[in-house]
């Protein structure tokens, strides 16, 4: 059996090297979002930075929605690499990871700054290739009005129905009490209060169509943004991270048919329990 | 002190620490994959659980099939070293956690091999039967976990990535996965226990799972680790059994044709561990779980070595200690409520 193993391993390494032509859906695996096509939102008017065209699995066009950024700031979990910025042309820019070997969840900032208004749009990309955790970089302080997740999804998008916290901050202090508003592509808009350390709990709405559910399954998305505006010093400050959702995984599950199967299971090993033998 | 210092009392410290590491490790080191120990690792850590501390190779390897091996080959373009090299890596980070550790991942790492552990001997507690399986049923089996290994990590998850068969057999081997259920429901999170309605083959791949897990949850109360018996981290990991530092190893002995101890201790029934010696007498299906040691009655027939090293070595003195406590089989003797007086038997 162990020959028929390592037959097999050499099999599929020559197999690759053979030429098959056909075609077949690609794209790299783990990639935590999930990029589509562009289409002006009309869902809301807060600054976005969405996933567009991707390609393959070292790049993707991230298209900047009710901002006038001129670049999109690229910030990659590891902290010993300097952050970039990638020209926004025709409302986009090419993201790519800042090492060709570190991956995972690279944050990505626009800025716009016009008189007496300061709007800033955040989201993430999580490229497949393994890196280092985000946390110290979700952490740090880069001044001004910031609206940050305390934690990013580790793989795949966050999920309607889940709570997550995101921090509120002014030039690294806290902010509470200051109303932060959530709206998503499916038409939910919900408002939050930050608390006293600046802390929103934020419960993502089950908002997501049936229908679309029933056609797309698990890989069906859409988009909330988060966002807080405040006014310091007759600067109005206008602060949003956005990101894709799916739809709650239970859905498409039927917890009572699992545990009907796994009795199923212990009922036919109890015949193993009445009698001894061997 | 020494009295109590048992191998198979190492090794329960050892399963309790792994298991909270494969369970929920990602509570101390992190939330992210990126946190984890390995993405690699050759025991059945489950990466359907978000909390745990390390994920089982078998996961990799499979989408490594799907997405890299078989969709570069339909695509038909430029083979490069980015096609097989993902693969190969892999295989070498597996080869370097086996070579330190080997089949011990099996017997002393493993969360559902702990988990089967522990049930059966709450079975032995309550005094329900043991089954064992005799040598002509062992041979049977036996086969079952290459095939496993060999349809539904390699075969399958390819053949998905070549469009031969459907997207769902991905990873077919997680689909039927006991471990995926359990360690998730050690979390408190029963979303791999329902199972997933949107298409009749996730249905049915679901359902066999559910039925599996049940099976594996009772049948562990009268069988002794019923599901590494067919377990294909078991084949993976017999494959590459000789390439690992840490081994098993037994000297022939005059004793040992009439004796067969060994084989009663042995939670996976391997009789070449009394019928062989030498390399023969560490079988793919051995877990390194060190019990054959502990049980046989004579010194310095089997050992657990790491390389030159020996780790652990019987000793009549050993056996008579842990005899004291558990049968080979695994039943224990009662627990002994009140203190014999010192200097033994008054009579």
């Amino acid at each position: 059996m162990r020959c028929c193993l390592l037959s097999l391993l050499v099999l599929m390494s020559s197999a690759a090297f053979a030429a098959v032509e056909r075609g077949g859906h690609g794209g790299g695996h783990g990639a935590a979002v999930h990029a589509r096509e562009s289409a002006t939102p009309s869902w809301t008017r807060a600054p976005l930075l969405l996933a567009g065209a991707r390609m393959g699995r070292t790049a993707v066009w991230i298209e900047a929605h009710n901002i006038a950024a001129e670049a999109i700031t690229v910030i990659a979990p590891d902290t010993r690499l300097n952050a970039e910025q990638v020209a926004v042309i025709d409302g986009r820019g090419r993201v790519e990871p800042l090492r060709e070997d570190v991956g995972a969840h690279h944050l990505l900032f626009a800025r716009e700054q016009a008189d007496g208004r300061i709007v800033s749009a955040a989201s993430w990309w999580n490229f497949p290739t393994p890196g280092t955790s985000p946390r110290e970089v979700l952490g740090r302080v880069r001044g001004g009005l910031e609206l940050m997740p305390v934690d990013l999804p580790d793989r795949g998008p966050y999920r309607e129905g889940t709570r997550h916290g995101f921090v509120l901050r002014m030039d690294g202090a806290p902010l509470a009490g200051v109303r932060v508003v959530l709206e998503s592509s499916q038409g939910s808009r919900v408002v939050f209060h930050s608390d006293a350390a600046g802390v929103i709990d934020v419960l993502l709405p089950r908002d997501f169509d049936p229908a679309q559910v029933d056609r797309e399954g698990r890989q069906a998305r859409a988009d909330f943004v988060l966002f807080a505006r405040i006014e310091r010093d007759g600067v109005e400050h206008l602060s949003a991270f956005n990101g894709p959702y799916g739809p709650d995984p239970m859905r498409q599950r039927d917890l009572s048919g699992g545990v009907a199967f796994m009795l199923l299971g212990m009922a036919l090993a109890v015949p193993l329990l009445r009698s001894r033998r061997g | 002190m020494a009295a109590t210092l048992t191998l198979s009392r190492v090794r329960t410290v050892v399963q309790l620490v792994m298991l909270f590491l494969t369970v929920w490790g990602a509570n101390i080191l992190g939330p992210y994959t990126a946190d984890k120990i390995t993405t690699r690792l050759p025991a059945l850590s489950c990466a359907y659980d978000q909390h745990n501390g390390g994920y089982c190779v078998l996961v990799p390897l499979q989408h490594q099939m799907k997405h890299r091996v078989g969709e570069a080959i339909v695509k038909a373009q430029a083979v490069t070293f980015q096609i097989v090299l993902p693969l190969v890596f892999t295989m070498a980070s597996f080869l370097l956690f086996f070579l330190i550790l080997g089949k011990a991942f099996c017997g002393w790492v493993c969360p559902l091999g702990t988990v089967q552990e522990w049930i059966n001997r709450l079975g032995r507690r309550f005094g329900l039967p043991m089954h064992r399986l005799a040598s002509d049923k062992v041979g049977r089996v036996r086969p079952l976990k290459w095939l496993i290994l060999l349809a539904l990590v390699f075969l399958l998850p390819l053949l998905a990535g070549l469009g031969v068969a459907p997207h769902g057999l991905g990873n077919p081997y997680c689909d039927v996965c006991p471990s995926r259920i359990v360690t998730t429901l050690l979390t408190a999170n029963t979303d791999e226990l329902a199972l997933r309605t949107h298409d009749g083959l996730a249905l049915a791949l679901g359902a066999l799972a559910n039925t599996l897990m049940g099976f594996v949850i009772i049948g562990a109360l009268a069988i002794r680790q019923p599901f590494c018996r067919i377990c294909p981290m078991l084949a993976l990991n017999g494959a590459f059994k000789h390439l690992s530092l840490t081994r098993l190893d037994k000297r022939e002995h005059s004793k040992c044709e009439s004796c067969g101890v060994c084989a009663k201790a042995c939670p996976m029934d391997i009789p070449e561990i009394h019928l062989r010696h030498g390399r023969q007498a560490y079988h793919d299906d051995c877990t390194l779980c060190g019990r054959c040691a502990e049980f046989c009655p004579d010194d310095d027939v089997i050992r657990i070595r790491f390389a030159p090293l020996t780790l652990f070595r019987s000793s009549r003195e050993y056996y008579r200690r842990r005899i004291a406590a558990e049968m080979p089989d695994g039943q224990v003797k009662p627990v002994r409520l009140v203190r014999k007086p010192a200097g033994g038997d008054a009579s």
